[in-house]
This record gives structure tokens, C-alpha cells and sequence, in this order.
């Protein structure tokens, strides 16, 4: 008897979680969408969404690390760009080129390049991360100075050229083509760095230590927590998955731009926020951050399935960003019931 | 010791003001183009540098990020500020810089307009690189051809707002109307903002809502380089015609798999050349840019100005040329 019980209310607790809620919206939002296009919802679309929207999990698993803490990084998709701008040129300057076949094109090994990649970008992210814990500059202020250092920096080092496909190794190019088990390589990595994360936040001391830090700093300090040292590990984080993500967009479309991937960052934050994450530190959790990016891709691809046209044209952003408050809302409004149950139930 | 290098040094540094002040100010070109990163207007750069070299002006050149006419709207103020003495510019909207164009015109500056137009109260003249009707035309009968003369097609364009854009579709849209098109039917137009990864989904959009599609005109290098990519990327390479405006070293692979049979353009070096050319004729007073002048554009010899009749004028680059999996090897390397 007692067994049924507990059964019960663990279906029951699923139901009531917040990310439960997430999942409605988002097939709600496929249902609505899949009305006036029945393609929309077909499975090799749904594959599509999921393949575009990794990399938006990617950088949002690091945007969560660096909104735990408190903190906030909006130069990622600077540092997209020159993460994947450097690992371009140094592509573009080891190519072999043999006349005969376009395909078969090589050059530095791929595994180098997307290490290069990471490795500007926590280098970046080190940079954001000191300038704010121990230069106490405000974080928005902080990376946005850094944005737009980072951007100047991709367009010196490019020399005005972009890169483009004919720069480009083979292998770089199916960076993101591969597929294993009907899902492309793009999905296959930001499950491999989901995992990761997870494993991070859940069991490791420096990842539970960016809880503490963000829910109570100073409370922290006192158990002998060292704040900064966690808002940089957070920074350094967000800088290395922003490079991973760099060379994904960059093989993704063929070409790394000076200014690639502009104005990334607010579908990032607007991941985490509809996944619940605090932008006050402390609170979020990693599988409503994955659902929150995935209800902004449904929201993405699905406006570009609406065939809109001519004039209407115009109305997407609109469109797109009423969505995404509606959809903000709709999460509050059903966690906010949620911890009001979460009350009761323990009064009893 | 010190004190004479010191007093050196200042010497150098009143000689070199003094004799910057005496030499002839040079005539300094302000470049405006849609976006940066964007090979099209990489190569249109490379006709100003080689027109420098001929005529030995300066020039700057910038463009926003994000294909919008606020970003260029920021860039001409600060060109104003810089007292630039033309201002050569591929409008993101024809009719969103006419008011800072105009102050800047009040100041003396020349406004050329070349590759997209700025309307006739914003610009002294326009470079066009081709007649638009041909330009239209041209890629009408190239799609024609490809699908058989019969099937849907779509049209996957840059901004909504821009001029050349629209103006060709404007003369696809005539032209379909011919009897020989009657069983093509044109089913949407999308937009894809010269953002590959917009115009990529945008493409990825096209297929997925419109079974039967039989082939996409994008009459942008941007879109038809993304198009091209998200074609192959869906294995639908061959059954899905695509043909457009295309710059030939983004589309040498996939006019060898098969992806695209045959597209257009016109040389981008020629148009940026003929662009400074008239900019120089017009700061030196050569020529106004009223009908019926005409200005020398070096290697390619004299330029007419004639009535755009859209109360402004313009003059023409050339023709478009079709490239295509036989003669692309002799072009990918040059723009």
C-alpha cells in the first residue's frame, strides 16, 4: 500500500516539475505551428530543430555556469568569433590543396583546430572572469567592454578576409555533417558536453561551489569557499564551450566572418532564463536550461515555417520575441504554482 | 645627450607637419558597402585598390555587421565627420539614408551609389552594374531551363528593403508572366537578411514546406552560397535546381557536384573600379552626374551618364556572365 503511494506522488512530483512544464509549451508550440504546416512536425524537421539548436545548448550550458555565480557573459559570440577565426587561418595556412579534387582538401588535424578554438576562448573567458572577481568591474560592463575588444581583435587578426569554404579541410567542413544513430554529429556533441556539465555541477566541489556562491556569497566565504576563484572557473568555462561552439556555427555554414554569430548572446540568456535559470545567481538546473534552448529553436525554425511573406516579413521579430515573453510568463506562472504546492505539502 | 635627441626629435616631427601641411591634400574616398565578411564586396574593395594605384586617392571602407541601414546610417556620419570628399556606398535601403546623405552633400561631399541603389534625392550618381532587366531576366530563363519549363519554384532573396533585390525580382515576376513560363508557378518569396545562417534556414525551410519544389532562384551571393550548402546538406543535390547570383570561389564546389548548373554575375572588381573612378571625376569637378556627361573609367574605357528615370542618373559596368561547371576552374580564383 505504502509502495502505490510513493509511486503515486513521484508521478505526480514529474508532473508538477517545472521542467514538465517547459515540455508542454514547446509541443504546444509544435502543435500550433505543425496547423498551417503539417511538414513542420515531420521527423527529418524535428532532427533539423535539434541539430540547430545544439549549438545554442552548448553555449547555454555555459551561460548557466556563469548566471549560477552571478555573473553574466555577453561577449560569447565575440569570442565565437575569434575563437573560430583563429582556428580558420591557421587552417587556411596548412591547407594542402591537391588541384585535382576539392573533397579532398586537408590541413591542420581537426581535433587541433577545435582545441585552438577552446583555448582562445577560455582564454577570453579567463579575462572576463578576472576583470570581474578580482578587478570588481559589474559583469555586463565588463563583457560588453570585452565584446567589442574581441570583435576588433577577430577583424586585425583576419586582415579584413573572411574564411571561406575553399580555405577550408574537408574534415572541417563534416565537422558538423557527420551522423551516428539518425542524429548529426552537432547533437552528438552537446550531448557529450551536457553529460560532462552535469557530471560537473552535480558531483564535483568546484561545481557545487557555484551554487553556493551565487545563493549566498557570503555565506560561501564563510565555509571557506573562495568566490572569486569560482566566478573565474565559471568564465573560463563559458569561454571554452563559446569556442567549441564557434568551430560548430562556423563548419555549420561553411565560412568564419570578423563578425560571425552577432547577437547570439540574448537567444542564450533568453535559453536560460526560459529554462528557469536565476539571473541573480544560485538556482537552474542543466535540463531546463537544454529545454529552454530548444523551445527557442522550435521558436525559430517553426516562424520560419510559417511561410510568412512580403510584408508579414517584418512582423517576425515581433512575432519571435512576443513568443518568447509569452512562453517566459507561462514558466513563471507554472513554477509559482508549483513551489506554492511545494508549501502546502509540507505544512501537512 | 638626451636633451639633443629630444631636440632631434622635435625638429623631425615640425618638419614632417610642415611639409604634410604643403603637399597637396589628397582626395579621400569614403567606402560604404552592405556587410562585412561578405567576399562580394571584398572583391568590389579590390577595384578601388586598383584604381588607387592608377589615380592615387585614399579611401576607407566599412560596413555593419549586420546588413542593416542603421549600422551604415553610423558609418556615413562618422565619414561626414572625417570630411571625406566622396562617399561610394551599397545601400541596405534606398530610401533610409537619403536624410544623412543629403547632409552629407549639403557639406560638399559627392554621393555615389554603386552595386545598390540610394534613391535620386540621396546620391549625385548611381553605378549600375547591369541593366536590372537583363539582370532579372537572365536568371528567369536560367531556372526556366534547368526544371524543364515546368514546377514550382521560389525566389530566396537578401533584405526585404533592398533596392537592386527587389528590382530584379520585380523584372523575374514580368517575366514569368511570358506564355513559355505559363506552367511555372512562382510559390514564395523568403527573405534570408545576407545572413548565411539565416538564408540557410530560410532554405531549409523552403524544402520542408514545399514538397514539390522544383527549384530556388537567389539573386544574392550570400543566399545562394547558403542555399547551396543546405541543398547538398539534404542530399537533394540535382533535384533541386538552384541558379542565381553567385561569386564564383564561393560556388566552385557546387557547381562541380552538380548542385548548380549554371549561375550569373558580374565582376565585382570592375564595378568597385569604375565606382572610384567616377568618385575622382566627380571630387575633381570633371563631371556632375547629370545625363549626357561621360567620364573616362581607365581600362574600361569611357563611361556614359544617362537618366536613370528615377529623377536621378546612373551609368553601367557591364553585362552578367554565366559561369558554369565547365568554365568555373578559369574564375574561382579571381573574385
Amino acid at each position: 500500500m505504502s509502495q502505490i503511494k510513493a509511486r503515486d506522488s513521484r508521478l505526480k512530483r514529474f508532473l508538477r516539475q517545472r521542467e514538465t512544464g517547459l515540455v508542454l509549451v514547446i509541443i504546444a508550440l509544435i502543435a500550433l505551428v505543425s496547423l498551417r504546416n503539417p511538414n513542420f512536425s515531420s521527423l527529418s524537421n524535428l532532427q533539423f530543430i535539434l541539430g540547430d539548436t545544439s549549438i545554442m545548448i552548448v553555449l547555454a550550458l555555459g551561460m548557466m555556469c556563469v548566471l549560477l555565480v552571478g555573473s553574466i557573459d555577453i561577449s560569447i559570440s565575440g569570442i565565437m568569433a575569434l575563437g573560430a577565426m583563429t582556428a580558420g587561418i591557421v587552417m587556411k595556412n596548412n591547407l594542402v590543396q591537391p588541384e585535382a579534387a576539392d573533397a579532398l582538401r586537408t590541413s591542420t588535424p581537426l581535433i587541433l583546430l577545435i582545441l585552438i578554438s577552446m583555448g582562445v576562448g577560455a582564454l577570453c573567458g579567463a579575462i572576463n572572469g578576472l576583470l570581474i572577481s578580482y578587478g570588481k568591474v559589474l559583469p555586463i560592463v565588463a563583457t560588453l567592454g570585452m565584446q567589442y575588444i574581441i570583435y576588433g581583435t577577430s577583424h586585425v587578426i583576419s586582415g579584413g578576409q573572411a574564411v571561406y569554404r575553399k580555405d577550408m579541410s574537408e574534415a572541417f567542413i563534416q565537422f558538423t555533417r557527420g551522423s551516428f544513430l539518425g542524429l548529426n554529429s552537432k547533437v552528438w556533441i552537446m550531448l557529450a558536453a551536457f553529460i560532462i556539465l552535469y557530471l560537473f555541477i552535480t558531483y564535483t566541489k568546484a561545481g557545487r561551489h557555484l551554487y553556493a556562491v551565487g545563493s549566498n556569497r557570503e555565506a560561501a566565504q564563510m565555509s571557506g569557499i573562495k568566490p572569486e576563484t569560482a566566478t573565474l572557473n565559471a568564465h573560463i568555462i563559458m569561454g571554452a564551450l563559446a569556442g567549441l561552439a564557434g568551430m560548430m556555427y562556423a563548419s555549420h555554414d561553411n565560412k568564419v566572418t570578423q563578425d560571425m554569430a552577432m547577437g547570439y548572446e540574448m537567444y542564450v540568456i533568453a535559453a536560460c532564463v526560459i529554462g528557469g535559470v536565476s539571473v541573480t545567481g544560485g538556482s537552474g538546473k542543466i535540463l531546463g536550461v537544454l529545454l529552454g534552448a530548444l523551445t527557442i529553436g522550435v521558436i525559430n525554425n517553426g516562424l520560419t515555417m510559417l511561410r510568412l511573406t512580403g510584408n508579414s516579413e517584418f512582423w517576425k521579430k515581433a512575432i519571435q520575441g512576443a513568443v518568447i515573453l509569452i512562453a517566459v510568463v507561462t514558466n513563471v506562472l507554472i513554477s509559482r504554482g508549483h513551489r506554492r504546492r511545494v508549501l502546502r505539502e509540507r505544512r501537512i | 645627450m638626451k636633451k639633443l635627441i629630444s631636440l632631434i626629435l622635435a625638429l623631425v616631427m615640425t618638419l614632417s607637419i610642415a611639409s604634410l601641411a604643403l603637399a597637396e591634400k589628397p582626395i579621400k574616398i569614403g567606402v560604404v558597402y552592405k556587410q562585412t565578411g561578405n567576399p562580394f564586396f571584398e572583391a568590389g574593395v579590390r577595384g578601388f585598390e586598383e584604381a588607387q594605384k592608377e589615380l592615387g586617392f585614399e579611401f576607407i571602407h566599412n560596413g555593419p555587421a549586420d546588413s542593416s541601414n542603421e549600422g551604415q546610417i553610423q558609418i556615413i556620419e562618422g565619414y561626414i565627420q572625417q570630411e571625406v570628399d566622396a562617399i561610394a556606398i551599397s545601400a541596405n535601403d534606398a530610401a533610409g539614408v537619403v536624410s544623412v546623405l543629403q547632409t552629407a552633400m549639403e557639406k560638399g561631399i559627392k554621393v555615389i551609389s554603386w552595386d545598390s541603389k540610394v534613391e535620386a534625392a540621396g546620391r549625385n550618381l548611381n553605378i549600375d552594374p547591369s541593366v536590372a532587366q537583363n539582370i532579372g531576366r537572365v536568371q528567369v530563363e536560367e531556372i526556366a531551363k534547368q526544371i524543364g519549363y515546368e514546377g514550382q519554384i521560389a525566389i530566396l532573396s537578401a533584405g526585404a528593403t533592398m533596392d537592386n533585390q527587389n528590382t530584379w525580382i520585380r523584372y523575374m515576376q514580368e517575366e514569368l508572366e511570358k506564355p513559355e513560363y505559363e506552367k511555372i508557378e512562382l510559390v514564395t518569396i523568403v527573405y534570408g537578411d545576407d545572413l548565411t545562417d539565416k538564408s540557410y534556414q530560410e532554405m531549409q525551410g523552403l524544402i520542408n514546406s514545399y514538397p514539390d519544389l522544383k527549384g530556388v532562384v537567389s539573386p544574392t551571393t550570400v543566399g545562394i552560397a547558403a542555399a547551396a550548402v543546405a541543398i547538398k546538406d539534404m542530399g537533394l543535390s540535382g533535384k533541386i535546381k538552384l541558379t542565381g547570383l553567385g561569386l564564383p570561389s564561393e560556388m566552385a564546389d557546387a557547381l562541380k557536384d552538380g548542385t548548380c548548373e549554371g549561375m550569373y554575375l558580374w565582376n565585382p572588381i570592375d564595378l568597385g573600379y569604375v565606382a572610384a573612378y567616377a568618385s575622382v571625376a566627380m571630387v575633381k569637378g570633371e563631371i556632375t552626374g547629370a545625363a549626357g556627361e561621360s567620364f573616362e573609367a581607365g581600362r574600361l574605357g569611357t563611361k556614359e551618364i544617362m537618366d536613370a528615370g528615377d529623377g536621378g542618373t546612373f551609368t553601367l559596368v557591364g553585362d552578367p556572365f554565366r559561369f558554369t561547371p565547365e568554365n568555373i576552374d578559369d574564375w574561382k580564383d579571381v573574385y
